[in-house]
């Protein structure tokens, strides 16, 4: 039975670590703590579903709305950096809102398949990630932190509200609508079937007392695979030495000619596109999609990349690993109405007695 | 100073230093309070219950706010868990009058003390963080404040919420839970003192250490400036006036539960003082009194009232539409207005100041 949660821990954990990457990133490249990075965790998690099912008309209606908006702001602002501002530019990036929300409208109407909602949520909710940058952020760059830091937590206010409104506060599924990818279930499982029989009854794998689900081994495999190509792409990529040198001076990175906003733009479109990816395997595999999921699944995530050293990519890894098994032994041991708190009792105690974190190294101050 | 006294020492040379420096003197309107003081006690005079009830929040939460002001205002340390001191002394004066049959007029310092104490016990290891790391750190100490009155069931009720709290009573009158108008002076002469200890706390070397500090740490420290010692010290009155307030709505509303003390409420707070102007009186009560009225008038059936005739449906207002508006009015106000509606003239110029270093 410990090893069955241990396994839950490290399941959950790895999907923190997916979730604390894009904390880190961006805490290292502009120093701010993205309070709405929770929020686009969430947004994916609730496109890949209305993608998935028939939405109603006026969920449908909501996200194509959302989705337009979202794809105006990137595309004017992509138009105006390669051809400068101009009416054409203006009229360009309205049509290419419009024709975006109306297909998307269209994709929340019918049903899509599973994998092809997967990379069209990821797609949005990375872009999302860019628009927020773009809007409230990129204005405020150099303002002091504190003007950043609230208008973050304005941010995440507005979204998860307006998601509220666009699909309610109630708790969504993949299994209430018949959605759930098949090959994570077994079909004669009973529709109320408790929660964790569906995880350790899908299709799974027994190694010795241990059962693991097709689920979990997909959620682990996937984080890893992600932070292992997230980890190549910074050390060995020349867009990663571009972010780790807009990380150690912006000024300095400018004058070697790259193209810093560009680099930022990136980098939240790294980070959110993981964070979405994470939201929807979590969203699976808790089989609980709403929109106050963000806001705890955030702090869990900021908690795990905090412990791991704040800016330090493995370290977020780490981080969310060692949460994840935190929380399962809290859970072990009869404490799950703590189990919450540890996350906040880790973070706590990190950044009062060790505030680099497990793995980081002491960053310099800016400014 | 009398007139007879001897000429103080003569004016400096120049005025430009003095307008140039950082702290301008700050000129109290000591005028203009009592006459805002003197209106808002006849409220329960013109306006129904309803009003009233609303009067009350507007100043308990001005209360609140103020006491945010001192850490986030004053001190340049944002407090992301301010709700917490507000949900200890609530839940510990609720314990103290149900539990050991304490009077309010014993509870409510007591509670103010409570929340004072745990604001130094947070401060001393917290307060030489910097920035988004003390922010943090106050909103994990928020959340673990909601964990343990859930889960402390013996104490706190739980989730069942806290029941049937007592009411003050002067002279052998108890306060009546439906007749707000008691409790609406009180929160009224709760906030006149709360206003005041402000001004002379702005005027005093405790002020203007604070404003040291809030301006630039290193350079305050080399003037003398005992940073832990001045920060614990903002801490814990802000501290004790959250749980002062705590007090109050623990008496008042009767019952308590802890959504009541959720993060949201701590943005809340937040929201009101950046919206006025960090570290303006005026501004922070303000602020307090525009947002609880446009929590009024944004819940659905007021809006109704507005939108009904406009040919909108009553059904088709969000109840969630409040939080939207806080949110945009929080990213609108950092964008255009980040010293606020009311600005702290050193906050006004500090802000300048930093935009210019920064072209």
């Amino acid at each position: 039975m410990l090893a069955q949660i241990l396994l839950l821990g490290v399941t959950m954990g790895a999907a923190y670590a997916l979730i604390a990457v894009g904390y880190t990133m961006v805490y290292g490249i502009i120093e701010l703590i993205n309070f709405a990075h929770g929020e686009i965790y969430m947004y994916g998690a609730f496109m890949c579903l209305a993608f998935t099912i028939e939405s109603t008309p006026y969920q449908a209606a909501g996200a194509g709305l959302a989705a337009g908006l979202i794809v105006w702001v990137v595309a004017a602002s992509l138009l105006a950096e390669r051809f400068g501002r101009g009416a054409a530019q203006a009229l360009g990036s309205l049509a290419a809102g419009g024709l975006a929300g109306l297909a998307v409208r269209w994709a929340c109407l019918v049903r899509v398949p599973f994998a092809l909602s997967f990379i069209a949520a990821v797609a949005l909710a990375s872009m999302l990630g860019v628009a927020i940058e773009i809007v409230a952020y990129r204005p405020l760059r150099e303002s002091p932190r504190l003007t950043a830091l609230i208008t973050a937590i304005g941010v995440s206010l507005v979204l998860q509200n307006v998601a509220q409104v666009i699909w309610s506060a109630e708790n969504h599924t993949f299994r209430k609508y018949g959605a759930h990818p098949d090959i994570f279930l077994r079909r004669n499982l009973p529709e109320s079937a408790p929660f964790w029989d569906v995880v350790t009854q899908g299709h799974y794998v027994q190694a010795g007392p241990l059962s693991l689900s097709l689920l979990q081994l997909f959620i682990a495999l996937v984080a890893f695979l992600l932070m292992l190509g997230l980890h190549l792409l910074v050390m060995r990529t020349k867009l990663g030495m571009a972010m780790r040198a807009c990380a150690q001076d912006q000024a300095a990175a400018r004058l070697m000619g790259i193209d810093v906003n560009r680099v930022i733009s990136l980098t939240f479109a790294l980070g959110s596109a993981l964070g979405a990816v994470a939201g929807i395997l979590v969203g699976l595999y808790r089989d609980e999609i709403k929109p106050t999921m963000g806001y705890q699944a955030g702090v869990f995530a900021f908690s795990a990349a905090v412990l791991g050293g704040i800016g330090n990519i493995p370290g977020a890894m780490v981080g969310g690993l060692v949460l994840g098994v935190a929380q399962s032994l809290a859970i072990y041991f009869d404490l799950s109405e703590w189990a919450t708190g540890v996350a906040y009792f880790v973070m706590i105690s990190v950044i009062v007695l060790r505030p680099a974190g497990l793995m980081g190294a002491q960053l310099p101050r800016k400014s | 100073m009398g007139p007879g006294a001897p000429s103080p020492e003569p004016v400096a040379p120049s005025p430009e230093p003095v307008a140039r420096s950082p702290v301008p003197r700050v000129r109290s309107l000591p005028w203009a309070w009592v006459a805002f003081v003197a209106l808002a006690a006849c409220v329960p005079f013109v306006g129904s219950s309803y009003v009233v009830g609303v009067a009350i929040y507007a100043l308990l939460f001005s209360i609140l706010a103020l006491g945010l002001n001192i850490m986030t205002g004053f001190c340049g340390l944002l407090d992301l868990g301010y709700v917490g001191f507000y949900g200890i002394g609530a839940y510990a004066a609720a314990v103290f009058m149900n539990n050991f049959d304490v009077s309010f007029w014993l509870a409510l310092p007591l509670a103010g003390a409570l929340g004072a104490l745990s604001g130094v016990l947070l401060g001393v290891p917290t307060l030489r963080l910097t920035g988004d790391y003390f922010a943090i750190v106050t909103f994990g100490f928020s959340e673990l404040v909601i964990l343990v009155t859930r889960n402390w069931t013996s104490v706190t009720h739980g989730a069942r919420g806290f029941p049937d709290i007592h009411k003050p009573s002067l002279f052998g009158h108890e306060f009546l839970r439906y007749s707000p108008t008691a409790f609406f002076y009180l929160v009224l002469a709760l906030f006149a003192l709360t206003v005041f200890v402000m001004y002379r706390i702005e005027d005093s070397r405790l002020g203007r250490a604070w404003f040291a500090i809030r301006e630039d740490e290193i350079a305050a420290e080399s003037c003398g400036i005992n940073l832990m010692g001045y920060k614990t010290l903002g801490f814990a009155i802000a501290a004790g006036i959250g749980g002062l307030g705590g007090a109050f709505y623990a008496s008042f509303s009767g019952t308590l539960h802890w959504t009541a003390f959720t993060f949201s409420e701590s943005v809340l707070i937040l929201c009101m003082v950046v919206m006025g102007g960090l570290g303006s009186i005026p501004g922070v009560v303000l602020g307090s009194c525009l947002l609880v009225a446009l929590q009024e008038g944004l819940r659905p059936q007021n809006l109704a009232f507005v939108l009904s005739p406009l040919g909108v449906p009553a059904s088709a207002i969000p109840g969630e539409l409040r939080w939207i508006v806080y949110g945009a009015l929080l990213i609108l106000m950092m964008r255009w207005r980040p010293a606020g509606l009311w600005p702290q003239s050193s906050v006004a110029a500090e802000l300048s100041e930093e935009a210019d270093e920064a072209e």
